[in-house]
């Protein structure tokens, strides 16, 4: 059973207001003002460094030893945008020498989008149980850098703040095991490709499909709602949220929403940044389950349980 | 309504859903913030989601307006 045996996260200090953003973007006035006002958006952060160097930040975090490094079979990077560096740079790679994992193998995951830091997850368990070796290691890494008008927002929906995270993962253990992972992928709503109609039904649809992969990844792990502790969001915007909770009657307060004002959504990295917060505010406590959500631009809708 | 749908007044049904005007939910929560600036009336997003038509609302606006009068 795929385990986070430990997760680190790194936050830069500088922040940005995001109505300073608002010409940039190209946002009406009233536009960012639901962001401010109804999305519960405020700052998001940027680093001065490279993407490598954002990675790094973190995975040193973890502040391996000689033993857990030797252990580490595989480096992911799981990212929502699939070309982030010119040829041949490989952040991934950065990352991998840095640490000296020279005898891992070091990889991108990149299809669910957002929703790839589960996804990330579930194919380092598998290619860990796959080894054969209980002691077998692999180092999941989120983050990326708003480099472009593209990659600071999204239209309608949210404005990306730039954070990284390091977790190291294991195929047994005890500390926080997958329960259950379920994707549910809407090939219809890639916003690449759809007209103006088909985003606004996506916008529409989009509390529901989230209320659904909720719900579902809850029962496939033989839990019911009032079982899971709590919920680690995206950090999308808050609303989505809320539009969630009232759907599936589930109390708002057991949704971790502290860092959407102070963050906005980081990638890939939201659930392992909802994650460290939940811990080190103590909500969590042995034994309890909870909620890790991803959504991706595609659309990707993705849950998984764990038990903490 | 009219200036986000740039179209007439005239020209907006009050009983129909904003999504069937034309206006999606970011819309709906333009509306909303417009209506705090002008009305000083806070607004709740849920509010959006539970009035859908202009006339939904503006029964609710003039609910909430009256019980706000001296």
């Amino acid at each position: 059973m795929t385990a986070l045996e430990a997760v680190a996260v790194y936050l830069p200090e500088q922040r940005v207001r995001i109505g300073t953003l608002r010409e940039r973007l190209g946002m009406t006035v009233p536009e960012m003002k639901v962001f401010e006002r109804y999305f519960g958006l405020a700052e998001v952060p940027r680093d001065d460094g490279t993407l490598s160097d954002l990675l790094v930040r973190a995975a040193t975090r973890l502040e391996l030893d000689a033993e857990q490094a030797r252990q580490i079979r595989y480096v992911l990077h799981a990212r929502s945008v699939y070309v982030v560096t010119p040829h041949p740079v490989s952040p991934v790679h950065d990352v991998r020498t840095h640490l000296g994992l020279d005898c891992a193998v070091a990889f991108a995951v990149t299809q669910h989008a957002c929703a790839s830091g589960l996804l990330a997850i579930e194919l380092a368990g598998r290619l860990l149980a796959a080894t054969g070796d209980q002691d077998a290691r692999a180092l999941l890494v989120t983050g990326e850098k708003a480099f472009t008008t593209g990659a600071m927002f999204i239209p309608r929906t949210t404005i990306m703040g730039e954070a990284s995270t390091a977790c190291l993962l294991r195929a047994g253990g005890e500390r926080d095991q997958l329960v259950a992972y379920v994707v549910d992928m809407h090939g219809e709503y890639d916003e690449f490709g759809i007209s103006v109609e088909m985003a606004a039904q996506y916008r529409e649809e989009y509390p529901k499909l989230l209320a659904g992969i909720i719900q579902t990844t809850i029962e496939r792990a033989g839990l019911g709602l009032k079982d899971i502790a709590l919920i680690l969001p995206h950090n999308v915007n808050t609303i989505s949220w809320e539009r969630v909770c009232d759907l599936i009657a589930f109390p708002l307060e057991r949704v971790l929403l502290d860092n959407v004002a102070r963050l906005g959504h980081c990638f890939c990295g939201d659930g392992f940044i909802n994650y460290r917060t939940a811990v080190d505010t103590r909500r969590l406590r042995p034994g309890d389950h909870y909620l890790m959500v991803g959504v991706g631009t595609g659309a990707t809708f993705s849950a998984m349980v764990f038990r903490h | 309504m009219a200036g986000y749908l740039e179209r007439p007044a005239d020209n907006v049904r009050t009983d129909v859903s904003f999504a069937e005007c034309g206006l999606d939910s970011m819309y709906a929560l333009m509306l909303c913030g417009d209506i705090e600036d002008n009305l000083g009336v806070p607004m709740e997003p849920k509010v959006a989601w539970d009035h859908r038509t202009i006339d939904s609302l503006a029964g609710y606006l003039a609910q909430q307006l009256g019980c706000a009068a001296p």
